[in-house]
């Protein structure tokens, strides 16, 4: 055991540095070394390098040790690690860095707004160690090099970086085909495997195409044309419109991917391989989408102060909308949610997806207009995160209160069944990483659209 | 086992607070052992970072130094709600510290955007403008909820460490699981089971176990359809394990039940021994038998409609006497053939003849031997008319139609006996067939008779709550059990299939009453209505007084009876089943050699019928009075034939009769 740990450690510290000598060239673009000096006492962008390098260091070390399992896999601990960086900018940027310069916290809007830079840069040194934590210590059935397995992984992530082509093309025109191949084969080597169960990989996917927004538009697209880098508040706002297509691009290739791979072991895998999977979505889907759907009507109640369409006929169809979100919830998030923790963060992560999808892409057209991708937009939209964001948390709990009273799969009464179960559970490991970062993604709209006072 | 509450008050807050932590999946146990820590830890760190995210506040400004003590008391109630609500260990660490972002983040959406402004009258603020405005509110929610999801899981185990009495006073000793057996693996019980597991709170330690000697469970309305080769078996029938997942199944026949020693026997199986099953609470939905009257020949000779093998037994039988009049030379015993008796008009015996009767005519043109003239459908009943359950206009409407199709009626006549060859009438009529199908009688199984309580013709006196007089444990419900009507008194529920469903939900409550200790509730239920299908498109059907007949009754049988079958899966089927049967015509599969249509007598060396083996345990098959065949027999049972098809012999006829 002491041996493991101390490999992680130093596993997590070379992965630290990995990452700090990866953005070293956005840092010194953006002059951020001198802001991290001073945490010595001075302004010397050199001697902020230098503590850079030992603070992604520790941040790996720290990150590896903190980490709530091993061997989660490339993907998941990646998300482990822009959840990491999230909470740690939290922690530090607004609050423990002013105190230990000496400087009164500010949490105003205009100060979190100024820190913005600081933020990506947490995301992205997250998003890197744990990449490479991941990949150090990933699964032994992944490492043994089952080619075959990555192979079939890419073949779908192909065809799934297809399916994201039309939500791309709106955001980088130019770019959507190559782009979305890439996008489609990026996850389909995080994953493998897809992850267990439609919607968590859905939300999975809209994390990943968040990641991919804040390094390929936000840092990578500027610095190949030459530009300066648009970490800032107000170049963010400016290319905000690329910021939903790139969310739902993540979403289409990941839930394609799942589609896929499940059809592939539906018809091609051996029963033997399949015995402690789902008994299929004919045999309780039904049921599970009558919960969804009636918790989805329930959480109406709260969305009533975002409902963009008023009267009788936008509330008709604000409940039609809320059986159908609720239906799907049922369905993709069935054996996903064994307490109301679970419930709660997948309901609020599914109803930051729905805004996106809903509010900002097909309710617009719909109403037979084009998406409302722009900041302004999207600005005006921002009351039906909200509504989003407070259905979804009833939705899932709501379902999970449905689930526990009728078919709760958790309670087991054999070791046989609480073993095969045990996948499941393990597979929620990596749900709050993806629920914690759904959160940093929420506060990042604001922190980009609101206008200080 | 019953858990001794106090009084009435203390028991319904007990249910109350049990109700409520079923409703977000905690035990009992669990709740002492997880959540009473956890709301301790969950206060402290809400205290510790009320403190914190507070003075962080008074500092920018952002709070006066008088609402810090407001701040940090609804931190510290928070804290204690939140470790109430998530536990410090039902998911790791991980999943806490990311619960405790999300209800910090919609902690800021309730407080901040919509219940402050609603308190100041501004109406909720969810506007971009005033989330802006909110994002200091935003930035503290956050930490605060992640010093909670961080503080509760460490602080819990020091906490515990600390005052062990924290997590032990209070805990309950592990309560012995309650253990209720049920008997019977039909609609009522397995519908009790399934109740009784969804009624008591998840995670109480009550042990359900249903016993049957089937292991699905089989949906009797549609049982003629399969004995007319309209539905396949197991589309009618639902693996007893995936209907009630909750439950513990036992695939074993119950040998007897010793109530003194609150025990049953369970009989050995192929490979293992006779087991005792120990309950602490015994249902018993055994259904029933047929009833043959000690008619002679009739339990011998006749075929019943009960289950699944029995339905597959009969289209075999029926194809093969269609397969051997073919070319079948001699005419009597052509007319023998092509017979069909049944006997008993009530709902089974009207949809079963006419079910046979549009089963043979669908088949016949495959036969060319055979005409259409020489088919005879006979059913024989009791009294003067069929259905005497449905009103007479609809009974003599159903009357008309099977008779319009052609089938005969014997009415008033009882059946007297029955050989291989020939079945009598009481007025000494004889029907020259090979087939009658036996559903003049039921009778509640004879393993109640041995429980030692009181019975009413042969079911369990039971009363109007279920339970067995005489018992405080004992139900029974169904066939088996004979049940005074609450609401019609000195009547007793009939023996059909909606009050046993009714019953079994009223009796699963009830026993889940008596654990909590309160008093089982009587059963009340009027029968909601009756309907019968009379073969291709017609019906009659009586539902709460009002009649329908004719393609309309026809459709809600279907309908009704489709929404009633257990299972999506298999309503799937079966609607796949009926749309292929619009199109395509009914399989002729013989799928084994059936036991009636060669059916072996037993004789002694001079050809006389005898039941008894022969000295030297050998059985003599005789086939069509010709052949004799010798099978070593293993035990010496006088049926030791029924529900067991001979070994097909693959030389054709003509070779077998040499």
């Amino acid at each position: 055991m002491r041996t493991s740990r101390s490999f992680d450690a130093l596993a997590g510290a070379l992965a630290g540095l990995l990452s700090g000598i990866l953005l070293d060239v956005a840092m010194t673009r953006l002059g951020l070394l001198s802001t991290i000096a001073l945490l010595i006492g001075t302004d010397d962008p050199i001697a902020g390098l230098v503590v850079y390098h030992v603070v992604a260091a520790l941040f790996g070390v720290g990150f590896s040790l903190l980490l709530p399992a091993r061997r989660l896999g490339g993907g998941e601990t990646m998300l482990w690690g822009l959840a990491f960086g999230a909470l740690w900018w939290l922690l530090s940027a607004l609050t423990l860095l002013p105190l230990v310069t000496g400087a009164r916290p500010d949490w105003s809007l205009a100060a979190a707004q100024a820190q913005l830079p600081s933020l990506i840069s947490h995301l992205l040194v997250g998003a890197v160690t744990g990449l490479a934590l991941g990949t150090a210590l990933r699964p032994p059935s992944v490492s043994r090099g089952s080619a075959r397995l990555v192979a079939g992984s890419l073949a779908r992530g192909a065809v799934a970086g297809l399916g994201a082509v039309p939500a791309l093309a709106v955001a980088v025109p130019r770019w959507a085909v190559p782009l979305g191949l890439l996008t489609g084969a990026g996850f389909a080597v995080l994953y493998p495997r897809s992850p267990d169960g439609g919607g968590p990989t859905v939300v999975r996917g809209a994390c990943y195409g968040f990641l991919l927004w804040v390094a390929v538009a936000l840092t990578i697209a500027p610095a190949v044309g030459g530009r300066d880098l648009v970490w800032s508040a107000e170049g963010i706002r400016a290319g905000f419109a690329a910021f939903p297509g790139w969310v739902l691009a993540g979403a289409a290739v990941a839930l394609v991917h799942h589609w896929l791979g499940a059809a592939g072991r539906l018809l091609f895998a051996d029963p033997a391989a399949r015995d402690d999977e789902d008994e299929g979505p004919g045999a309780r889907g039904l049921h599970a989408a009558l919960r969804g759907a009636a918790a989805g009507l329930a959480g109406v109640v709260v969305f009533l102060p975002a409902l963009p369409v008023r009267g009788p006929a936008g509330l008709l169809a604000a409940l039609a909308w809320a059986a159908a979100v609720g239906a799907t919830f049922g369905l993709g998030f069935r054996r996903q949610t064994h307490d109301l923790a679970s419930g709660l963060g997948w309901g609020v992560a599914y109803g930051f997806v729905w805004w996106v999808l809903g509010s900002l892409t097909l309710l617009p057209v719909a109403l037979g207009g084009t998406p409302h991708w722009n900041a302004p937009e999207v600005a005006a939209a921002f009351p039906q995160l909200l509504g989003h964001l407070a259905h979804g948390a009833v939705l899932g709990a709501g379902f999970f209160v449905l689930q526990a009273r009728t078919s709760p799969w958790w309670l087991t009464r054999t070791e046989a069944e609480a073993t095969r179960i045990a996948r499941h559970r393990a597979s929620l490991q990596g749900a709050p990483a993806v629920w914690v970062l759904v959160v940093v993604i929420v506060l990042t709209v604001p922190l980009v659209l609101a206008a200080p006072a | 086992m019953t858990p001794g509450y106090s009084g009435p008050l203390e028991r319904g807050g007990r249910r109350l607070a049990d109700r409520a932590l079923a409703v977000l999946g905690v035990q009992r146990t669990e709740r002492v052992r997880l959540r009473t820590p956890a709301v301790a830890a969950g206060s402290c760190a809400g205290l510790l970072g009320g403190l914190v995210v507070g003075g962080l506040l008074v500092a920018q400004g952002l709070l006066a130094a008088g609402g810090l003590v407001a701040h940090v008391a609804l931190a510290t109630g928070a804290g204690a709600l939140f470790g109430a609500a998530f536990g410090h260990r039902a998911n790791g660490h991980g999943a806490i510290v990311g619960s405790g972002l999300v209800v910090g983040l919609l902690w800021w959406l309730v407080r901040s955007l919509t219940i402050g402004p609603l308190v100041t009258g501004a109406g909720a603020a969810w506007s971009l403008a005033a989330a802006g405005a909110a994002v200091p509110d935003l930035v503290g929610a956050l930490l605060l909820g992640g010093a909670l999801g961080v503080g509760v899981p460490v602080l819990a185990p020091v906490l515990v460490r600390a005052f062990p009495t924290l997590a032990e006073e209070r805990a309950a000793p592990p309560a012995e699981p309650v253990r209720v057996v049920v008997v019977g693996g039909g609609f009522g019980g397995i519908t009790t089971a399934q109740t009784l597991d969804r009624v008591l709170p998840r995670g109480r330690p009550v042990d359900i176990t249903v016993v049957s000697a089937s292991n699905y469970l089989l949906f009797t309305p549609m049982l003629a359809e399969v004995a007319s080769s309209a539905l396949e078996p197991q589309h009618i029938s639902v693996p007893l394990r995936a209907f009630a997942p909750g439950v513990t199944f036992r695939h074993a026949r119950v040998d007897a039940v010793d109530t003194a020693a609150q025990r049953v026997r369970l009989a050995a199986g192929p490979a293992t021994p006779p087991e005792d099953l120990p309950y602490d609470h015994l249902v018993m939905a055994v259904g029933g038998i047929p009833n043959y009257r000690d008619l002679p020949g009739v339990e011998e000779h006749a075929l019943t409609l009960k289950t699944l093998e029995d339905a597959t037994g009969l289209r075999n039988h029926v194809i093969s006497q269609l397969e051997r009049a073919d070319v079948e030379p001699d005419p009597d015993e052509r007319a023998r053939q092509l017979t069909f008796v049944v006997a008993g008009g009530g709902f089974a015996g009207a949809e079963l003849i006419a079910e046979l009767f549009d089963l043979v005519h669908g088949v016949r043109r495959y036969y060319r031997g055979i005409q259409r003239d020489r088919l005879r459908f006979v059913l024989v009943h009791s009294q003067e008319r069929i259905l005497p359950e449905l009103s007479e206009g609809l009974a003599g409407y159903a009357l008309r139609k099977l008779r319009d199709k052609g089938i005969e009626f014997r009415l008033g006549r009882r059946v007297a006996g029955m050989t291989p060859a020939e079945v009598r009438l009481d007025d000494g009529t004889v029907l020259p067939t090979r087939t009658m199908v036996w559903t003049a009688g039921n009778q509640p199984n004879p393993l109640v008779k041995t429980l030692g309580f009181e019975t009413r013709s042969g079911a369990l006196a039971c009363a109007a709550n279920l339970r067995v007089l005489g018992a405080s444990n004992v139900w029974a419900l169904g066939d088996c059990a004979s049940v005074p009507d609450a609401l019609n008194r000195g009547t007793y529920h009939p023996p059909t299939a909606q009050h046993a469903l009714r019953q079994a939900k009223t009796l699963a409550r009830n026993i889940a009453a008596v654990l909590d200790g309160a008093p089982p509730r009587p059963f009340r239920f009027r029968a909601i209505g009756m309907l019968v299908v009379l073969g291709h498109q017609q019906a009659a059907a009586e539902i709460r007084g009002l009649k329908f007949s004719g393609l309309v009754a026809w459709l809600m049988w279907r309908g009704i009876y489709l929404a009633k079958l257990p299972g999506l899966e298999k309503r799937i089927r079966v609607l796949l089943d009926w749309g292929l049967d619009l199109f395509f015509p009914r399989d002729i599969v013989l799928t084994q050699v059936p036991r009636a249509a060669a059916r072996p007598e037993l004789i002694a060396g001079d050809g006389a019928i005898d039941p008894a083996p022969a000295p030297d345990d050998t059985l003599h098959l005789a086939w069509d009075d010709r052949t004799i065949e010798r099978i070593p027999l293993r035990r010496p049972r006088p049926h030791a034939l029924r529900g067991r098809a001979p070994a097909p012999d693959p030389r054709p006829p003509s070779e077998v009769r040499g």
